[in-house]
């Protein structure tokens, strides 16, 4: 009987040995930068805002010199950046490098209202698809 | 008054007057079984010759061989010729139900322990293969936790979360089930045979007593160097 009982308790630990019960919290899976929910320090940083005009027409323009922080992407490719503009919800067109390799962009407002705030939200494109976004907001 | 031993002793002198001092023919036996059979010839003397010689005229053999039924006969023997005695020993019908008794209890045993040996080999193959499905769904969700932070598309990473990796979890809940199902009815079958050894190897083999041996062995005459003797036989099954 004894025999027995030792054979039922080592089966029965081999079982338990034999599951895999690990499984992975996706909640916890944030860390990387190029997923939409990366909760780490914003790696998209707005240096220069700039108003320019008045151009024919009584035009302004707003421009903004953007920077990415390229050393926490993993992934070195070709990214652009997509700018949308919060009240509206229009994305503007998308926003290459300066050059290749370059992480910083140059982003012009055709057309602005002077004392009138607009607030972007800008991202990291790469093949139609876009980081989280940080927000900044300018008035010409 | 004589004892005993000195009135079998006047008897064997007796009986063995007939075979002197005649012209004797022969016969020469041919029975299946041919290695053990023996036969009592004229109801008298039990002998296991291949050939005989005797007085001429009618004699009775009675032949038996070990699980074979006893045959009366008679041969015609002529004097100064030698006959063929051809003869095939039917089957007792205790031995014929004997061997189907003992078929039917073989074939009872290879049931009651083959069936539950294959069903445990069955279910062992399907355990093993079932903790090999388990672990390939556990390395695939490894693989996929571990491929996160090599990804550098975000639409991709929002597949691998959203998609691949609950997929993933479900296939390895899933396969953990059928392995612990499996497992279960495992060594649940490897139980069951472990008892069906245990209880077969104790059930009793039938054993066959040849009845037709005692009858044979009833009381009958061996010849011998000196006239013979008288001899009782008895079966004493040993088990």
């Amino acid at each position: 009987m004894r025999t027995i009982t030792t054979i039922g308790v080592c089966l029965g630990l081999l079982v338990l040995n034999g599951c895999y019960k690990d499984e992975v919290d996706v909640a916890a899976l944030n860390t990387n930068p190029w997923d939409p929910d990366y909760t780490g320090p914003a790696f998209i940083e707005v240096v220069d805002e700039r108003t320019a005009g008045p151009f024919p027409g009584g035009v302004f323009n707003q421009e903004l010199t953007i920077k990415v922080d390229l050393s926490v992407l993993p992934v070195s490719s070709a990214i652009t950046l997509r700018v949308v503009d919060q009240a509206t919800g229009i994305a503007f067109d998308p926003v290459p490098q300066q050059a290749p390799g370059s992480d910083t962009f140059e982003f012009i407002h055709f057309n602005v209202t002077p004392g009138v705030e607009t607030c972007y939200a800008i991202a990291v494109e790469v093949q139609f698809s876009t980081t989280r976004s940080e927000t900044y907001c300018a008035t010409p | 008054m004589l004892s005993v031993a000195g009135l079998l002793a006047l008897m064997s002198v007796v009986l063995a007057l007939p075979a002197s001092g005649q012209q004797q023919g022969r016969v020469r036996l041919f029975i299946d079984p041919g290695d053990n059979y023996a036969f009592i010839l004229d109801g008298k003397y039990r002998m296991q010759e291949r050939e005989l010689s005797l007085t001429p005229g009618r004699h009775t053999l009675t032949f038996w061989a070990p699980r074979r039924a006893i045959v009366d006969t008679a041969v015609q023997v002529v004097a100064d010729s030698l006959s063929t005695f051809m003869l095939q020993l039917p089957w007792s019908a205790g031995w014929v139900a004997h061997t189907q008794e003992l078929k039917r209890h073989r074939g009872k045993r290879f049931l009651t322990r083959s069936l539950p040996a294959l069903a445990t080999l069955g279910l062992g193959i399907w355990a093993g293969t079932a903790f090999v499905d388990h672990r390939n769904a556990y390395n695939e969700l490894n693989d996929l936790e571990d491929s996160y932070s090599s990804l550098g598309v975000p639409r991709e990473i929002t597949s691998l979360k959203e998609e691949r990796i609950p997929a993933a979890q479900d296939e390895l809940a899933r396969t953990r089930t059928t392995f612990l199902v499996s497992t279960g009815l495992f060594v649940a079958a490897a139980a069951g045979t472990w008892y069906a050894f245990r209880k077969t190897a104790r059930e009793p083999v039938p054993v066959f007593e040849d009845k037709e041996k005692v009858r044979f062995d009833g009381l009958v005459w061996l010849p011998g160097a000196q006239g013979g003797t008288w001899a009782a036989g008895i079966t004493v099954p040993i088990r």
